[in-house]
């Protein structure tokens, strides 16, 4: 489904990603883990077009979306769900689901569906659809991320670190939303820090650092292997 | 100095009236500041050509109501051009680019139009339907005046529902605020950030008309007033309408008043209003801070 293959992205002169390839296959959730700095988050931009890569392609269904602009590459079903989340502060909780609809190649009466759909998964949001987005907790705010990136009816969601600074409760909350997310046939690029929900979610793991992939297995193989967990992630 | 309560009602009714002027320039800067990051300096131009494209179609068609709606949309045009063709390559650079480049335009503009039409100014007459003045009570006011505030009021009104209450006006307002979340969600923002350049422009030549018969058509009618004006966003705040709307009629009754009372004061009056308030209030009075960031 989605190829990356030897990508090589550069913020001015810094050469951040030094040919990162990695893969995910229809239904699947994969993990992108390492440590800050290590190119988790321009990885996923660098898919968007947010920050093109200069070589490598990125292929999408087939199709070479390496330089498309991010609003080509979203309207290819691909939902980019950041790290600072970005809700839109000035607008309602149901203004900024309804800005993520307009474009999605969904019907009308798909679009209700959808609605419907990420909402009975928080159904918080639904209490607050007339409320500012600059009003929600940092909690709700996650959930109102993902939301948006639901309703658009994406294919393939890029997540960065869903449950950054949240508590507890609700990070088991939102691991079993991601994990019901993907079960309905939405394939996921994940990048978190925290390794038991990374490791709870992915079918396959990556390990990156400074601009390159260090490992690729699934989650029982690198719990075989302290010494990665250790180099790489620094637990 | 002759001083009475009907004076002092008039002479604000005078500022209420170059403050719609304010109000409709600074809502078109504020706009395209607002969502483009371009401080537009060719504004004032675009308000001097307002004032004699509708002095033309006047003179074409003797009819003022279509000066009224075909120069701004003719200066709406304009704006499209220049956007499509003259800022849009300077997107991603710093915010001196565009600055620097609508100031050379405007000079430009300002030097063609001395060529083209002279260096006498034109007179601008009212319409014949709002020639006269209104009784008010405590004053004769002239009518075309009172139209010019409540022209205002409705582009405000017509304004407002637009952002608000339209699918392009949540792009708008989103795009204001973040416009990479908004490009991230599958939106095309080049052809927003043209149409909102152009609705800028448009505004910009509609204040041009509205003026022109309160204070004449020359080459250099928008060099001072397009200053005026950036102090109006300014002090409401970089990028915020309603700061434009409330600033715009304090600065024009702040004008008004000194003026009369104080003439000397008059030309400097603006600046010292910004000055107290950003002494105050550093990002306006309904800015964000960091929008320049
Ligand atoms: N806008 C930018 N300009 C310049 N350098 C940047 C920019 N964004 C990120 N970098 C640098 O690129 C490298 C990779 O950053 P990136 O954000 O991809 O890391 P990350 O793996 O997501 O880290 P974290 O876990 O802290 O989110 C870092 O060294 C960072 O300093
Ligand atoms: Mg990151």
């Amino acid at each position: 489904m989605l190829t990356v293959d030897a990508i090589h992205t550069y913020y001015g002169e810094s050469h951040v990603l030094q040919g990162v390839s990695l893969r995910v296959d229809a239904g699947e959730v994969v993990a992108l883990l390492g440590r800050n700095g290590a190119g988790k988050t321009t990885t996923l931009k660098s898919i968007m077009g947010i920050v093109p890569a200069r070589r490598g392609t990125i292929r999408f269904d087939g199709a070479d979306i390496t330089r498309l602009p991010p609003h080509l590459v979203a309207r290819r079903r691909i939902a980019w769900i950041p790290e600072e989340r970005r809700i839109v502060p000035n607008l309602t909780v149901y203004e900024n689901l309804r800005l993520a609809m307009l474009k999605a190649p969904v019907d009308g009466k798909e679009a209700s569906a959808r609605l419907e759909e990420a909402l009975a998964f928080f159904p918080r949001l639904r209490e607050r659809l007339t409320q500012n987005g600059k009003s929600l907790s940092g909690g709700e705010q996650q959930m109102l991320a993902i939301a948006r990136g639901l309703v658009a009816g994406p294919a393939l969601m890029l997540v960065d670190e869903p449950t950054e600074g949240l508590m507890p409760i609700i990070v088991r909350n939102l691991t079993e939303i991601l994990h019901a997310i993907n079960a309905r046939g939405t394939s996921m690029l994940l990048v978190e820090q925290n390794l038991e929900v990374a490791l709870a979610l992915a079918r396959r793991v990556y390990l990156i650092d400074q601009g390159r992939i260090e490992f690729e297995g699934t989650p029982d193989d690198l719990r075989g292997h302290p010494d990665l967990l250790r180099r790489y992630l620094g637990v | 100095m002759p001083f009475d309560a009907a004076t002092l009602l008039s002479q604000l009714f005078t500022g209420l009236v170059l403050g719609t002027i304010y109000v409709l320039l600074a809502l078109g800067l504020s706009l395209i500041f607002g969502l483009l990051t371009v401080v537009n300096f060719s504004h004032g131009s675009f308000y001097m050509l307002g004032a004699y494209l509708g002095f033309f179609v006047l003179g074409f068609t003797k009819n003022f109501w279509i000066a009224l709606v075909v120069a701004p949309l003719l200066l709406g045009l304009l704006g499209l051009l220049t956007e499509r063709w003259l800022v849009r390559p300077l997107y991603g650079r710093s915010i001196d680019d565009p600055l620097l480049l609508t100031f050379g335009l405007s000079l430009v503009l300002v030097e063609a139009a001395r060529l083209v039409w002279g260096k006498m100014g034109l007179t601008f007459d009212p319409p014949a339907a709002l020639a006269g003045a209104v009784n008010l009570g405590f004053t004769y006011f002239p009518a075309y005046r009172l139209f010019v505030i409540a022209a205002t009021a409705v582009v405000v009104v017509a304004l407002w529902l637009f952002l608000e209450r339209t699918t392009l006006g949540l792009v708008i307002r989103a795009g204001t605020r973040d416009a990479l979340i908004v490009r991230a969600l599958g939106i095309n923002l080049n052809l927003v950030w043209l149409l909102v350049f152009g609705i800028g422009c448009a505004l910009a030549g509609l204040a041009g008309v509205l003026a022109a018969p309160m204070r004449g058509v020359y080459p250099e009618m928008g060099v001072t007033i397009v200053i005026e004006s950036f102090v109006v966003v300014v002090v409401g705040g970089m990028g915020s309408l309603l700061g434009a709307i409330v600033a715009g009629l304090l600065i024009g009754e702040v004008v008004s008043l000194t003026t009369f009372f104080a003439p000397k004061m008059a030309d400097i009056v603006v600046f010292l209003v910004m000055a107290v308030v950003l002494l105050v209030r550093p990002s306006g009075f309904f800015g964000e801070a960091g929008l320049m960031e």
